[in-house]
């Protein structure tokens, strides 16, 4: 019987860059396991990329990045002065340890426990998607229905939202959940219309098949749905113009107005991530998944690059919006997610039954 | 408990969370007086205090610095009172301005409160108000002391001489002279001024008829009609058709003749010839009984201004709903601040007689 | 139909009580409107004073669903008791008191002021000092239409819309600094003219700073006024008709984006407006998007005033000969002795003052023998339209609240006093 070491050696992510490194590595006792555990291709896909490392690398620059470019934008430097070398890139660091070493305010009339299981609990709709979302050869779990399973966890997370809300028990959680609601009913539908479009047209739900057919990106083929999807990633992630169940100015951070310390640290970031997993789906839905230049250096690194890349420049593209938008009100918002956008999403479909229909790709 | 407290405060991980606390003051969106102007500048893009890790944000859960702008009123210092405790610690205070100082210019307001009475302050920034730069100078005071421990202070002064100065000069001991009776006249009568107001002063007349007991011109484009004030409501009535709102709602307290002048100031926006003229409509009630119509209904503008009168001077305008409330003014300020029985600390010149 | 079943309205009597906070928070509304509001399925929120979308004030809203129904103002945050204290300090020492109300606007609140000694005391002021006091009273117009584009930007969540006026207000600040030596309160204007004279120089880099202010507001437009979701959040929202203006006494910029035109510069000319050319912007609709645009176009009046003044200004004195001063140029020296005793004759008098924001009321009751006032009422702007602020609330969402309070521009400094 094969021991633990060699099923996961045999099944080893290979990166010829590192390769030696690792060579030497395995030779050690005890290093041995580690270092082939975290190469092991699954845990691989969980724990570095798509899953936990890139989330706590995007979460570290995304949120430096939109503060630099909104500063940039409105004509000033943005966070520098804790590491002036690096420009301030361990302002998120030095945030992250302010809310860790804060005090948690449990206030009288909150609903305890759930108050403060949520946010935790909030990271399991975050993280089971990971393990859906392959990256080429890397990934945890291969299935037919991949992606419709992955729209379906994501769209779990404004459950927890309203959960918190309730919990809170404040009149401005309270409104801010409902926000949270009436929104989520507004950019789901279409953004469900957007996957099924794309799903249609490549005859599929399996992100192998998906990225395989595009020879051409999704978002060529049909640019109606992913003009659906992008606004229906912003609305999910409540960015401006529709950061409707947060508005801080009129609702005071709605959902979260009550959590301090690391809870808020925690639901903070929230947002970010459902915005990584969301541009993810869209990078092998629209824009070729880990289809990239290759780089026989980075072996099987390579697809997980490609695709951890394109998600991420789609990020930091859509961080602008926050420097260049107001915010609607939820009336308004509501109106654009149930006429255009459902009218639009509607649109993308057929546009993929006409595609399929004509033959135009088999 | 207070185990854990000490490991946060002297254990390992303490210089990490010094670190981040130093780096990460989020002032919260608790803005109290005048000083808020330069605050939102030093947040800005000409000053930028994102550059030091200060960033503006919403409210006391998710924040860990107080800046007090300039004056606590009573009313405010509750609130301030209330973030400061929702706010989660560490947390600090930092006060802007000579009024949260010692005062500045209201040292001796009847609504005044000083801040180091209500929370515990770190550091205070003098200015009235003080620069964008001084703001951000405090910020950088206050991570010094975070990260060292002990508060130092960013200027020392340099001491003057003063006998080298030569001989100082000499101000009476008050400059302020008070009269003992004063003459209280709201119509006092300057027609010179205006020639050509007779005909607007004839039509006022004309439409007041009995009800008027004077109408004197006070000034260029300035008329005073002084009437009983159980007439009060039918003039307001009458004046609706010349004039449509009320500028300002004033009393006047004259204690030695023991009444109160109520004037309400009437001025027009629809008609083009009454637009420049005020009309004061003053009326004289007693002091101890001091109850007048409110004209609220048939003036809507009137209505804050009223409340306003009845909060400073405890004149009861009948048939306004917001009487018996404060609406102005805290619940704890004595009772009607404005009228002249109440008396301010007087302030104490020095130097005059030699001292 | 036969088969439908009748409709009942089930109610359940829920025991409700205020919570037991209620006496201790200052709550400025009856008991009964609390239980009333719960027993109603209605929802009071409490906006402010510490509040990420409020000034230093509490607005008690009460919502059915997400529509104000009751918007129930709790001013007085910032009541500074100014008229109480007005009426223990000299003439003089009440300059830089009366213009804390609104310290971005501080020109017209000193020319206000001292516009009711020179009037008692009928000083005439030379061309030269009318001019710079225009000149101030211009560049502090600007500069709040610029700090209150910001906040009603920062109101609906768009940052570069606030910090964008910020940065070319600090243009007027530097204007200001150059004139009077500080950055937003002056307290330049004296009765009898200005402290002391602006030499050429400062005025040409002020006909400088007018033309960058005037591109960069170029990008401001592009980014801010004509974006599609600010124009979706403003347009239509707080309307305030040309009645209900009028009868709420609604003052400035607002009163006239409901369509009517009063500015006091033109109805009771005061200095040197009647000799300059510029226009007064008066708007229709009375909504948010109307009382916007007005501050804008006046923004750009403003500019066009502060060019002819500075083509036009005379040479001469700036202190009038009224004034026992020594120098006709400067006050340094004779400040105290010259207007230290002033002492108005007996009588009220009152002087009307367009600042940024509206109408600004001051009337000084003096008794003839003392040389404090005996009773100083000044009615700020903020609180004339207070009013009409609260009413156009009703009937809007909750959402608008903050939209319609920066359309507003409101400043609870300046209208507590």
């Amino acid at each position: 019987m094969p021991g633990m070491l060699e099923i996961m050696v045999q099944n080893m992510v290979n990166i010829p860059l590192i390769q030696p490194l690792v060579d030497v590595l395995l030779k050690i006792p005890v290093i041995n396991y580690i270092v082939a555990l975290i190469l092991w291709r699954p845990i691989f896909a969980v724990l570095i990329i798509p899953g936990l490392g890139a989330i706590m690398l995007v979460l570290m620059i995304i949120v430096w990045w939109e503060r630099k470019l909104t500063a940039r934008v409105q004509w000033r430097v943005g966070p520098l002065e804790v590491s002036r070398p690096i420009g301030g890139v361990m302002q998120v660091m030095a945030d992250g340890m302010r809310y860790f070493f804060q005090e948690v305010i449990v206030h009288r009339n909150a609903h305890a426990i759930y108050f403060i299981q949520l946010p935790i609990l909030a990271f399991l709709p975050v993280l089971l998607p990971i393990l859906l979302i392959p990256a080429g050869p890397v990934y945890a779990i291969r299935s037919d229905y991949a992606i419709p399973a992955i729209v379906a966890l994501i769209a779990l997370i404004p459950v927890v939202i309203i959960a918190m809300g309730w919990a809170s028990n404040n009149r401005f959680a309270y409104i801010g959940a409902i926000r949270e609601a009436f929104m989520y009913f507004a950019y789901e539908i279409p953004l469900i219309f957007a996957v099924l479009a794309m799903m249609v047209l490549y005859g599929s739900g399996d992100p192998f098949v998906i990225v395989e057919k595009q020879t051409v990106p999704g978002i060529l083929l049909n640019p109606v749905a992913a003009l659906t999807f992008i606004i229906a990633t912003v609305m999910a992630t409540s960015r401006l113009p529709f950061e409707i169940p947060e508005a801080d100015q009129e609702i005071a951070f709605g959902p979260f107005v009550e959590y301090s310390g690391i809870l808020f640290g925690l639901v903070m970031t929230l947002a970010y991530e459902k915005l990584y997993l969301m541009s993810l789906l869209l990078t092998i839905l629209f824009l070729g998944g880990w289809n990239g230049i290759a780089i026989p250096i980075l072996g099987d690194f390579m697809p997980p690059f490609w695709l951890f890349l394109k998600a991420f420049v789609f990020m930091l593209i859509i961080s602008l919006l926050r420097s260049i938008y107001a915010r609607y009100r939820l009336d308004q918002a509501l109106r654009i997610g149930w006429s255009s956008i459902l009218a639009i999403s509607i649109i993308s479909i057929a546009i993929s039954y006409a595609l399929v229909l004509t033959g135009w790709l088999p | 408990m207070s185990e854990m407290v000490r490991f946060l405060h002297s254990g390992p991980l303490a210089p990490i969370k010094r670190w981040g606390t130093k780096w990460s003051l989020w002032p919260v969106h608790l803005v109290t007086a005048c000083c808020g102007v330069e605050l939102a500048h030093a947040y800005a893009s000409g000053y930028d205090g994102e550059r030091l890790g200060s960033l503006n944000y919403g409210i006391s859960r998710q924040t860990n610095l107080i800046i007090v702008e300039g004056a606590i009123t009573r009313k405010m210092a509750r609130i301030l009172k209330m973030t400061y405790e929702q706010m989660p610690d560490p947390k600090f205070v930092m006060v802007m301005g000579a009024c949260g100082l010692k005062g500045g210019l209201f040292w001796n307001g009847y609504h005044m409160v000083k801040p180091s009475d209500v929370v515990p302050v770190d550091f205070f920034i003098p200015g009235c108000p003080p620069t964008p730069e001084a703001m951000l100078r405090g910020i950088r005071e206050l991570q010094e002391k975070i990260w060292s421990g002990e508060p130092r202070n960013s200027i020392s002064f340099n001491k003057i001489d003063m006998l080298r100065i030569g001989s100082p000069r000499l101000a009476p001991p008050s400059p302020k002279k008070i009269a003992k009776t004063p003459l209280v006249k709201v119509n006092v009568d300057r027609s010179e001024k205006w020639k050509e107001g007779g005909i607007i002063v004839k039509e006022v007349s004309d439409l007041l008829g009995e009800l008027a007991s004077s109408v004197t011109i006070t000034g260029r484009n300035r008329i005073c009609v002084f009437v009983e004030s159980e007439n009060a409501v039918e003039v307001a009535k009458r004046l609706s058709r010349l004039f449509d709102h009320v500028k300002s709602v004033n009393v006047i307290d004259v204690p030695h003749e023991s009444s109160f002048i109520i004037e309400y100031v009437f001025s027009s926006y629809s008609n083009k010839k009454y637009m420049p003229i005020l009309l004061t409509m003053a009326s004289r009630i007693d002091r101890e009984e001091a109850k007048f119509p409110s004209l609220a209904e048939i003036f809507p503008s009137a209505d804050y201004l009223e409340r306003e009168m009845h909060d400073l001077f405890g004149v009861w305008f009948e048939g306004n709903p917001g009487m018996g409330v404060r609406f102005l003014i805290a619940p704890d300020t004595p009772e009607n601040p404005l009228r002249k029985d109440f008396r301010l600390e007087e302030e104490v010149y020095t130097g005059g007689d030699g001292r | 139909m036969t088969g439908m079943k009748e409709v009942r309205e089930m109610s359940i009597e829920v025991p409700v009580e205020p919570p037991a906070e209620y006496e201790s928070l200052f709550i400025p509304v009856p008991k009964e409107f609390v239980e009333d509001a719960y027993r109603k399925d209605d929802f009071i929120v409490f906006i402010g004073p510490q509040h990420p979308g409020s000034g230093h004030m509490r607005i008690i809203v009460r919502l059915k669903g997400d529509f104000i129904v009751e918007a129930i103002p709790d001013p007085g945050y910032v009541h500074r008791s100014m008229e109480k204290l007005a009426e223990n300090r000299l003439y003089v020492q009440n300059i830089p008191l009366l213009e804390r109300p609104a310290i971005m606007d501080f020109g017209n609140y000193n020319l206000g002021y001292v516009r009711v000694i020179e009037e008692a005391l009928d000083i005439e002021v030379p061309e030269r000092a009318q001019y710079l006091r225009v000149l101030l009273a211009e560049l502090g117009r600007i500069g709040t239409h610029l700090y209150d584009a910001g906040i009603l930007a920062v109101f609906m969540g768009h940052t570069t819309g606030f910090m964008w006026p910020f940065a070319v207000r600090e243009f007027i600040v530097e204007a200001l600094t150059h004139i009077t030596g500080a950055r937003i309160t002056g307290s330049f204007i004296i009765p009898g003219g200005v402290r002391r004279d602006v030499d050429e120089k400062v005025l040409r880099m002020i006909g400088r700073i007018i033309f960058t202010i005037e591109n960069r507001l170029e990008k401001f437009e592009r980014v801010f006024i004509r974006n599609p979701t600010v124009v979706a959040r403003l347009k239509d929202v707080g309307v305030l008709t040309r009645e209900e203006a009028i009868k709420y006494g609604v003052v400035g910029p607002f009163l006239r984006a409901s369509g009517v035109e009063y500015d006091v510069r033109r109805v009771e000319s005061y200095e040197v407006y009647d000799d300059l050319d510029f226009e007064i912007p008066v708007g229709d609709d009375g909504d948010g998007y109307t009382r916007f645009l007005v501050r804008v176009e006046e923004i750009a009046q403003s500019m066009s005033i502060i060019r002819q003044v500075i083509d036009r200004i005379p040479e001469g004195d700036v202190i009038s000969s009224d004034i026992e001063a020594i120098s006709r140029n400067d006050i340094r020296g004779s400040f105290y002795d010259a207007l230290a005793k002033i002492t108005l004759p007996a009588g009220e008098y009152t002087t009307l003052t367009e600042a940024a924001r509206g109408t600004l009321l001051f009337s000084v009751l003096s008794d003839g023998a003392s040389n404090v006032p005996y009773r100083l009422r000044f009615v700020t702007p903020g609180w004339m339209y207070l009013k009409g602020f609260m009413e156009s609330l009703k009937g809007e969402r909750l959402a608008d609240l903050q939209a319609i309070y920066g359309s507003f521009g409101y400043f609870p400094p300046e209208a507590d006093r």
